[in-house]
């Protein structure tokens, strides 16, 4: 197991060197002049030339492109994230301090789409072809059908406006997390009661069932011992992907309703041509989504007698 | 005294493609501690006699008819009596201990269950007779936080063994279990079975394809074709002197006698052949075989033969030596 969490780590690191990689790349040949961008920032609207090039040296923007990327790297590898271009803070502390907010609703959004999903497609499968079923169907298919961004805003119409009951943005109080939750958590609900009801009809047609059935045992057990433990598994893997999705910042959800999480950090710092701050983000982002596909792998192993990583390594 | 009854047992199952009858008409008998063995090709209808009795089959099953175990109707019992009865009264090794074994739970922790669920145990009192049991099945108790992946073929076949028997009932039920092993396992498992059976007076409904199996534990067989019983006695006079042209046939077809396979395909469930089932693939059918269905004759010696040569005469010498043979 060691071995194999060992290798897993040694890939992760791969994966961040190619993903900062590409996104170095794309920022490099995207259009605007970063020299200008910071020049700007520093010393306003009327730029010289030579303040131009002079920032250009200073930040050994005249280099080549790989040389750049590769000093970027080495001091990444030091922990050292390089300060905003803009604001000069330094990206890591920046980074942590927005981390916060976006665990908070991706736990949340995670916790009400678990809660609604897992009941909801066990029911639903427990009574193939009722109402009920129909309904969770139908109401499922609605949910993977509606966008994030026309439910954010429909919530707030509602809620914020034509009800008054709750705010549209902010960040802070326990109500300010209730519209980005829910627009988050229902939708994510929508495809995980469909991949709970397949994966329980799959496995109540299992033999084994029909074994523990036959040794007469209680439906209960059936359900929970025999056929659930089989049926989350799957449902486990596809919430640890979406864990690490989210713990990346739900980027339209956090932008409708200001949320302060990495993911709006992430679109600031593009739009404002912030090259590090974006470098930054990318990259803890994929360090995130890395060790949390890491996690969902040996929770995995836990949970799945069969599968033990070492034996086929 | 007879242990299970059953009596006038139809069941079909409706499907895109029409009613499937898979069993039909089915008057079978088993007296305590004995050893039934119900013999027949592949997708015969025997499994689902096996479910069946313990009510086992899927939503979409229309059973009729009665199944008598010690005087009670399985069919009119409750959901809950039934659940009560299942492993207790009657335990059934299922086919294939692969698949019916549960990937996720350890053996001991399935044969434990057994032991909670239904004497109501504690824990450990379950645990110390699931590892008693193993030992019985002559598996190491040791073994039991083990998973069903870790085991071989034959060892998952005791575990269902195990499984099976572990609250002794009076019959047990075990289909085709010695399927897919090896000759030298498939002795052990047939011994096995044969021997706790014996052991704890229980008697045994054993559905097999295997006809050596079924003729060295079994004390009668009974032999399915196409959902109908065409053939049942003791085992030794069936083995030896079989009546029906289908159990002729199947004995022809194994090694020692020649490897003759049985000519033709299993007809088909929704659209069975007219008269006799068998008649498309009988070396001694005749005209009024298409015809006329054969009903259940009652022969000397406990001997039951569905065929039209047996109607006239009532022995079964006098089919043809000569056409047996072309």
């Amino acid at each position: 197991m060691w071995n194999y969490i060992a290798k897993r780590l040694l890939l992760i690191f791969v994966v961040i060197f190619g993903v900062t990689l590409v996104t170095f790349s794309a920022m490099y040949l995207a259009p605007g002049d970063p020299a200008e961008v910071i020049a700007l920032a520093r010393y306003g609207q009327d730029l010289s030339a030579e303040q131009i090039e002079a920032v250009r040296a200073a930040e050994g923007l005249d280099s080549p492109v790989h040389i750049q990327y590769l000093t970027w790297f080495e001091h990444v590898l030091r922990l050292d994230f390089g300060k905003s271009v803009i604001s000069s803070d330094d990206i890591l502390e920046e980074i942590l301090f927005r981390l916060p907010a976006t665990a908070e609703l991706a736990l949340a959004s995670l916790f009400l789409s678990l809660i609604i999903a897992i009941p909801a497609g066990v029911l639903s499968a427990l009574k193939q072809n009722s109402l009920l079923d129909n309904a969770c169907v139908f109401t499922s298919l609605l949910g993977v059908s509606i966008p994030n961004f026309w439910l954010g805003l429909f919530l707030i119409w509602l809620f914020a406006l034509k009800l008054p009951l709750l705010p549209s943005y902010g960040y802070g109080n326990l109500e300010n997390l209730v519209l980005p939750t829910l627009t988050l958590g229902t939708s994510m609900a929508a495809v995980t009661t469909r991949l709970t009801r397949s994966s329980m009809l799959e496995v109540l047609k299992q033999e084994y069932i029909v074994a523990a059935r036959a040794r007469g045992l209680d439906e209960r057990s059936i359900l929970f011992r025999h056929a659930l433990k089989n049926a989350l598994l799957p449902v486990l893997t596809f919430a640890g992907m979406q864990l690490g999705y989210l713990l990346g910042g739900a980027v339209i959800v956090e932008t409708i309703f200001s949320w302060p999480g990495l993911g709006k950090l992430l679109v600031d710092s593009i739009f404002a041509r912030d090259f590090a701050l974006v470098q930054g983000c990318v990259l803890f982002i994929a360090i995130l989504f890395s060790l949390s596909s890491l996690a969902v792998d040996i929770l995995y192993a836990v949970l799945d007698p069969r599968i033990r990583y070492d034996r086929h390594d | 005294m007879s242990l299970l009854s059953v009596e006038a047992l139809n069941v079909s199952f409706r499907t895109g493609r029409g009613l499937v009858k898979a069993n039909e008409g089915i008057f079978l008998e088993i007296k305590e501690g004995e050893v039934l063995a119900l013999i027949g090709e592949t997708g015969c209808g025997k499994t689902t006699f096996g479910k069946a009795l313990l009510r086992l089959l899927s939503k979409n099953v229309m059973i009729k008819g009665r199944i008598l175990f010690r005087g009670r109707d399985l069919l009119a019992l409750s959901r809950n009596e039934m659940r009560q009865l299942r492993g207790k009264e009657i335990g059934i090794v299922l086919q294939n201990p692969s698949l019916a074994l549960n990937p996720v739970l350890s053996i001991g922790d399935q044969l434990a269950e057994v032991y909670r669920s239904h004497e109501g145990c504690g824990k450990k009192e379950a645990e110390k007779k699931a590892g008693e049991m193993l030992g019985l099945v002559g598996i190491d108790p040791s073994r039991k936080a083990e998973y069903p992946h870790q085991f071989s073929g034959g060892m998952l076949q005791r575990v269902m063994v195990a499984l099976g028997l572990a609250l002794r009932p009076a019959l047990l039920i075990a289909d085709e279990p010695t399927r897919g092993l090896d000759l030298q396992t498939k002795q052990q498992i047939a011994d096995l079975i044969s021997g706790l059976v014996k052991q704890e007076a229980s008697a045994l409904l054993l559905i097999t394809h295997d006809l050596e199996v079924a003729e060295q534990i079994a004390d009668r067989a009974a032999v399915m074709y196409a959902g109908e019983i065409v053939e049942t006695g003791k085992a030794r006079e069936i083995f030896s002197n079989p009546g029906h042209p289908y159990t002729r046939a199947l004995l022809e077809a194994l090694p020692e006698n020649g490897l003759r396979a049985v000519p033709g395909q299993g007809p088909s469930f929704v659209n069975p052949p007219s008269g006799c089932r068998f008649h498309p693939r009988c070396a001694f059918g005749t005209e009024s075989c298409q015809k006329i269905r054969p009903r259940l004759l009652e022969l000397e010696g406990e001997r039951q033969v569905r065929c039209l040569l047996f109607e006239s005469t009532g022995k079964p010498e006098e089919i043809p030596d000569d056409a047996a043979k072309s």
